[in-house]
């Protein structure tokens, strides 16, 4: 039996497929985020089934997770990204004890029991500077690619201080911080330093070992290191970081569909 | 040991009794009215029938299951409790009649939301009230407040005299002192209403203390074991609703998470 996890995130969409007798990733699949969030999500669905050789009727349940989640009309049911990154990665990390998730729009910190259930989450507010986002302004700014940043990251010698709240007014700071001279690799690390510095603060508190970062940004080279540098312990990449709400939204499929 | 649990040092009430005793002198001068202890005790009273009638409604609101009384009209409500007095006698009368509607419910078991619901408290008030709503339409319910007001809410003591009675309830007050105490209030109100989970929300840049939030979610999360989240919500909340509508449900999907575990 197949089952689906849907995550349609404020700037990609992530697909999974998975067979419930062995909780394995049939096939996945990702696309950028658009207007019509479900017309998207249906192309990529009808893509990956085809390449998976799987039909529709062959899908027994689809749960949706993520920004949009409610947008994804195919969707037999939807579920928080809260409680579907929190299953998906313990799936691939069983020990796992605290998450830390960086997406698009959004940061989330989520303290795990021993049982792996949620204890308790934090969400970063309404502005950006703790997101993907963050980087992305950044990345534009200094005309390097995403998957360029880590790299240059390394470069740094004095990571820039960052002190503006807001991404608007952070790319003012870069901008009068590359105007004085401050070395591109400089003004990376120092926003990668923020960003780390931001879910720190939403931490609260000493992170219980093992920290699992996942989410879109995790992929981007550097970000962990930060992280660790920050929090004062080590942070480990989920595998598959983009990939893990959809992970989870399809282990969740799998178990409805036994219950219901 | 004042009203509500809380603590204070004997010099601390002698200083707020004396404050207060330059504003009943003021108050007396103003209205060229005596405002002796005669007076003052009838007043107390009747507060003390307001709140009687808000402790009825707020214990059978808030334990009765299903939930018989929706969370924004508890909110309104528990209001009455710091403006009734411009129109006591109103004020009673409605009280009065949602206390009996909600006896009423709860003997017929009837709910505003499914019986089961997560059990959430809820602490100060928000910025736009819709927000109450959505607490419902996300699955879950409202088990127990601290709306900044919880003094207003506890008998003001009928067994000391009236100033030293109004002193002790001022410096109840949970806006007086540190977000510590003000939390081993809600932890205590929490543990009795039989709370699952705790949203802590905020008003920006109107907030009581800034870091009240990490204080008392620590507390609850420590003491309790409790999941606690806060929430930024603004007068007008529409650019937030995604974001508030999946911290609720993820609140709510966590507690029921942890029933089945």
């Amino acid at each position: 039996m197949i089952c689906a996890g849907i995550d349609g995130g404020s700037r990609a969409i992530k697909i999974v497929l998975m067979d419930c007798a062995t909780l394995k990733v049939v096939a996945s699949d990702v696309c950028d985020q658009g207007v019509d969030h479900d017309a998207l999500v249906r192309d990529l669905l009808r893509g990956l089934m085809k390449t998976a050789g799987v039909t529709r009727s062959k899908v027994k349940r689809v749960v949706a997770t993520g920004y949009t989640r409610n947008a994804i009309t195919l969707s037999d049911t939807t579920v928080t990204e809260i409680t579907c990154h929190a299953v998906g990665v313990r799936h691939a990390v069983p020990d796992a004890a605290t998450i830390i998730e960086i997406g698009g729009q959004d940061s989330k910190l989520l303290r795990l029991n021993p049982d792996g259930g949620v204890r308790d989450f934090a969400m970063n507010n309404r502005c950006a500077a703790g997101t993907g986002r963050f980087l992305e302004v950044v990345a534009a700014r200094l005309g390097v690619g995403l998957d360029r940043l880590g790299a240059l990251a390394h470069k740094a010698r004095t990571p820039a201080p960052i002190s503006s709240m807001c991404v608007v007014f952070a790319e003012t700071e870069i901008i009068g911080l590359l105007a004085s001279g401050v070395r591109p690799a400089d003004i990376v690390a120092g926003v990668q330093k923020s960003i780390a510095s931001r879910v720190a603060a939403m931490m609260g508190r000493e992170a219980k070992p093992p920290v699992i970062f996942t989410g879109g940004v995790a992929m981007i080279p550097g970000m962990a290191e930060a992280l660790a540098g920050t929090l004062g312990t080590p942070v480990r990449v989920a595998p598959e970081p983009q990939m893990t709400g959809a992970i989870g939204a399809a282990l969740l499929a799998c178990l409805q569909s036994r219950t219901t | 040991m004042l009203p509500g649990g809380f603590q204070a040092p004997a010099t601390q009430v002698a200083t707020v009794r004396s404050e207060l005793e330059r504003l009943r002198a003021a108050l007396a001068d103003l209205a060229g009215l005596p405002l002796g202890d005669a007076e003052l005790t009838a007043g107390i009273r009747e507060a003390n029938q307001v709140r009687a009638l808000l402790d009825d409604l707020r214990r059978v609101a808030y334990t009765a299951e299903p939930c018989p009384m929706p969370a924004l009209e508890m909110l309104i409500a528990e209001m009455l409790a710091i403006h009734f007095c411009s129109d006591r006698a109103e004020s009673v009368a409605v009280l009065s009649e949602l206390r009996d509607e909600v006896r009423r419910r709860a003997a017929r078991r009837e709910g505003v939301v499914a019986a089961g619901a997560a059990r959430l408290f809820w602490v100060n008030p928000v910025a736009d009230l819709r927000v109450m709503n959505l607490l419902e339409d996300c699955g879950a319910r409202l088990c127990g407040t601290e709306y900044l007001f919880c003094h207003a809410l506890d008998r003001i003591p009928e067994d000391l005299p009236p100033m030293e009675a109004l002193a002790q309830m001022a410096l109840a007050d949970p806006m007086a002192g540190p977000s510590a105490d003000r939390a081993q209030r809600i932890i205590a109100d929490a543990r009795a209403l039989g709370a699952e989970g705790i949203v802590i929300s905020r008003i920006p840049g109107a907030s009581h203390c800034a870091m009240e939030g990490a204080v008392i979610g620590r507390a609850v999360q420590d003491e309790l074991g409790l999941p606690a989240i806060e929430l930024e919500v603004p007068p007008v909340a529409d650019p937030m609703w995604p974001t508030l509508k999946t911290r609720l449900e993820a609140l709510v999907e966590t507690v029921l998470a942890g029933r089945v575990r």
